[in-house]
């Protein structure tokens, strides 16, 4: 010991280490002076007058102190015990005197606590054991509302030197009740690690969401009430940065629907490439560091924060230009070829006329003259001249008439399908055609809309056929209607021949016979004719039918015809 | 400036390297983990500011101080740069949340290794010595390093050799789960005190020699 510890005052040493209450009564006058460096001192230095606390107020007072005390002499013996280590350990003082702390919990103890006395009480070392680092060290009871999460207590402990004299130190252990603390910091962690879950998640989420804006192909761009515009994502940065539109941001606040005040000036016509009230926007974007970009526009909105926002997508459709631009070349294309190919069925048949009159005429007039001058064989010849004139006039005839459908059709209207029928057969009564009555038609046909002479002849031909097609005796045909969601559906059936399932499709084509000239007349372009109108009124048109059980004609024409 | 002598600097070297040995074996078993603790240097200086320790004036560092008299007196700390304190505190107590300083029972437990290892240090020297010290309890401390030192003379003051503090710096090395946490530990005593202990390390050293 230093020189200045040596002079402790004659009362410690006059304490005997079997008369407990005289040690505490050390101890107590000593805790007094407690200001370190420890071990805490004895009454030297103190002034004369200073009153030493009467011995049984210092021993009432550890007695009853919120913490747990326990003193421990040189030789591992318990020599003071209070009430709180009464009632947290379960033993009395009386139980506990003159045994080691191992012979009272009768359970291994903790090196670290052990260590810890050992150098108090050998070295005079001053020692804190936390709860952390250390889980229970003393097997206390806890208070009852911690019981079911904490079976110990937790523990917060100071161990230090008290000197009775200079030969003799006994270790004085300090026990505080953490529980509470560490429930709390427990708890603490608990939220942090959720909060930094949930931060985690979110942040990963966000990542996420931003990855996929960053990455969409289309500019995306938000405006607030003011009009104020701030690209989301990279492309929507591209076109407004300093390489992209500079006219980009008012063409866009141009479109939107409420633009503040001062709603900016219509942008040049070459920028807007469509008309803004049909729903599709789709402007012109002029980049300064490249080609120029169609882009259709789509702006929806939402809330946030009580404020009004605009979400602005620009699609970049170069492609879809491009395509329509091609469709609309091909179309055109595909127009001048079919209007020079009905020119030249016009003209080819028309020019043919012209000769094949002259050797009509000419084989007419030889045959009438001459009939029964020559052999039998040139009159044969001679007939078969004549027939072959009259069926090449035919076929230039219905050739005349199918390149007049495109070419000299009439302006569509509202056509009664009753009176088209009525017409269709007062015609064929006048040709004899037909016997009364074989032509039947369900009550209460629809009005179309189309051209009536094409819907006349269209239908005249589909009923000849019908008849002609069939038993003269016994031919019937019938015409029924039947309504559908966009158009209505026209059929006309016989219970004639019938048409192979494979000819179905061919039947429709120009100059297409099923059976020689012979058996049934016909230039072979009656259906290809009717194909024809039908597509013109944009409809369509197909058979029904089995060999021998008689065929039906559908024909579908849209009640609402789009303006071509 | 004191002078010492290689063998006297050894022998205090050893006498630390003995403590912190214990030291180390101690929070192994507590905390049930490989703690190996080093000391790869130890240095006397005379002023704070002499020290390697001064070269960010302003870090903020978490500081165990132990105030020890015997034959010598001073002070001992335990200091670390704060991070580092909150980094080996979690590696010692195992735990993975991060909270942004030291909590209570963090706090608690960073005295506890600072007690452990000065303590450690200090029965060391005396056990060695044959001479008791008189401990004070750990405090702790969180500060700027500038004000580590409240007696260091401020900038601008004559330092006398005689009142100016003497400086015995350990450069401590925790090595925790594979990853090295470094910290210091600082004995600050005065001229009769380092005296005193090169007296006994004298001592010492002839009664070992024979």
């Amino acid at each position: 010991m230093s020189d200045g510890n040596k002079d402790g005052p004659a009362n410690i040493n006059r304490s005997s280490a079997k008369d407990s209450g005289t040690v505490l009564h050390d101890i107590a006058a000593s805790s007094q002076s407690g200001t370190p460096p420890a071990p805490v001192q004895t009454t030297s230095g103190r002034p004369a007058s200073y009153a030493l606390p009467d011995a049984n107020l210092s021993l009432a007072l550890l007695e009853n102190s919120d913490v747990g005390i326990i003193a421990i002499r040189r030789d591992g013996t318990i020599c003071f015990w209070n009430s709180w280590m009464e009632q947290t350990a379960g033993f009395k003082a009386a139980d506990v005197f003159g045994k080691t702390l191992n012979d009272v919990f009768g359970t291994a103890l903790p090196n670290r606590l052990h260590t810890a006395i050992d150098d108090c009480l050998s070295l005079g070392m001053p020692a804190m054991i936390s709860p952390s680092l250390n889980k229970s060290v003393l097997p206390l009871r806890p208070q009852s509302q911690f019981a079911q999460k904490f079976p110990q207590m937790q523990q917060s402990i100071r161990i230090q030197p008290v000197s009775l004299s200079d030969e003799d130190v006994i270790c004085a252990i300090t026990v505080r009740d953490v529980t509470l603390a560490v429930q709390r910091d427990q708890l603490l962690r608990r939220q942090a690690a959720e909060l930094a879950e949930l931060v985690t998640k979110t942040r990963r989420s966000e990542d996420r969401t931003r990855a996929i804006l960053q990455n969409t192909i289309d500019a995306i761009l938000v405006a607030s009430e003011d009009g104020n515009l701030e690209p989301l994502n990279a492309r929507a940065q591209e076109l407004c940065g300093p390489q992209g539109d500079p006219e980009i941001k008012n063409i866009i606040q141009f479109l939107l629907p409420d633009c503040g005040n001062n709603p900016p000036p219509k942008p040049p016509s070459d920028r807007l490439l469509t008309d803004l009230g049909t729903g599709v926007i789709e402007i012109l974007a002029c980049p300064a560091n490249g080609h120029n970009i169609p882009l259709e526009v789509a702006i929806s909105h939402f809330t946030a924060y009580g404020r009004y926002h605009y979400i602005i997508t620009l699609r970049d459709i170069s492609q879809r230009k491009r395509h329509e631009l091609e469709i609309q070349n091909t179309m055109q294309e595909l127009e001048n070829s079919n209007a020079e190919l009905e020119q030249f069925a016009y003209a080819a048949s028309h020019d043919l006329q012209e000769p094949l009159r002259m050797v009509s005429s000419y084989t007419q007039l030889l045959a009438r003259r001459y009939r029964g001058q020559l052999d039998d064989t040139a009159d044969e010849f001679i007939h078969y001249a004549v027939d072959g004139t009259q069926r090449m006039q035919r076929m230039i005839d219905d050739l005349l008439t199918l390149s007049r459908v495109g070419r000299h059709g009439k302006p569509f209207q509202p056509v009664p399908l009753t009176g088209l029928f009525d017409a269709i057969e007062a015609n064929l009564k006048r040709a004899e055609a037909a016997p009364a009555g074989n032509v039947i038609r369900q009550p209460g046909l629809p009005v179309v809309t189309g051209d009536p002479s094409q819907l006349l002849q269209l239908f005249q031909n589909l009923v000849s056929n019908g008849l002609k097609y069939s038993d003269p005796t016994h031919a019937e045909v019938h015409i029924s209607a039947r309504e559908f969601d966009s158009f209505w559906r026209i059929s006309v059936s016989d219970n004639g021949i019938g048409i192979d399932p494979q000819y179905h499709a061919s039947i429709f084509e120009i100059f297409k016979r099923l059976h020689g000239y012979g058996d049934y007349a016909g230039t072979g372009i009656g259906l290809a004719l009717c194909k024809k109108i039908v597509e013109r009124h944009g409809g369509n048109i197909h058979v029904e039918s089995a060999l021998g059980e008689g065929s039906t004609f559908h024909v579908d024409l849209p009640k609402e015809h789009n303006v071509l | 400036m004191i002078d010492l002598s290689d063998l006297e600097r050894d022998t205090i070297t050893e006498l630390i390297n003995i403590g912190v040995g214990r030291a180390a074996a101690s929070l192994s078993e507590m905390v049930d983990q490989s703690v190996e603790l080093t000391v790869p240097s130890i240095s006397f200086v005379q002023r704070f500011s002499d020290a390697n320790l001064i070269a960010a004036p302003g870090e903020v560092v978490s500081a165990v101080t132990q105030s020890f008299n015997g034959p010598f007196n001073g002070d001992a700390l335990l200091v670390f740069p704060e991070k580092r304190s909150l980094e080996l505190v979690r590696r010692l107590l195992q735990v993975d949340v991060p909270l942004d300083s030291l909590g209570d029972l963090e706090q608690e437990a960073l005295m506890e290794v600072g007690n452990i290892i000065l303590n450690a240090c200090l029965g060391s020297i005396s056990n060695i010595l044959g001479h008791p010290i008189n401990c004070s309890m750990p405090i702790f401390r969180k500060c700027e390093t500038r004000n580590l030192m409240p007696d260091a003379c401020p900038p601008g003051t004559s330092e006398t050799e005689t009142t100016a503090p003497f400086l015995l710096i350990l450069h401590v090395q925790f090595m925790l789960r594979e990853n090295d946490i470094d910290g210091y530990v600082l004995f600050v005593m005065d001229l009769d005190s380092i005296q005193t202990l090169k007296r006994m390390v004298n001592r010492y050293l002839e009664n070992a020699l024979g």
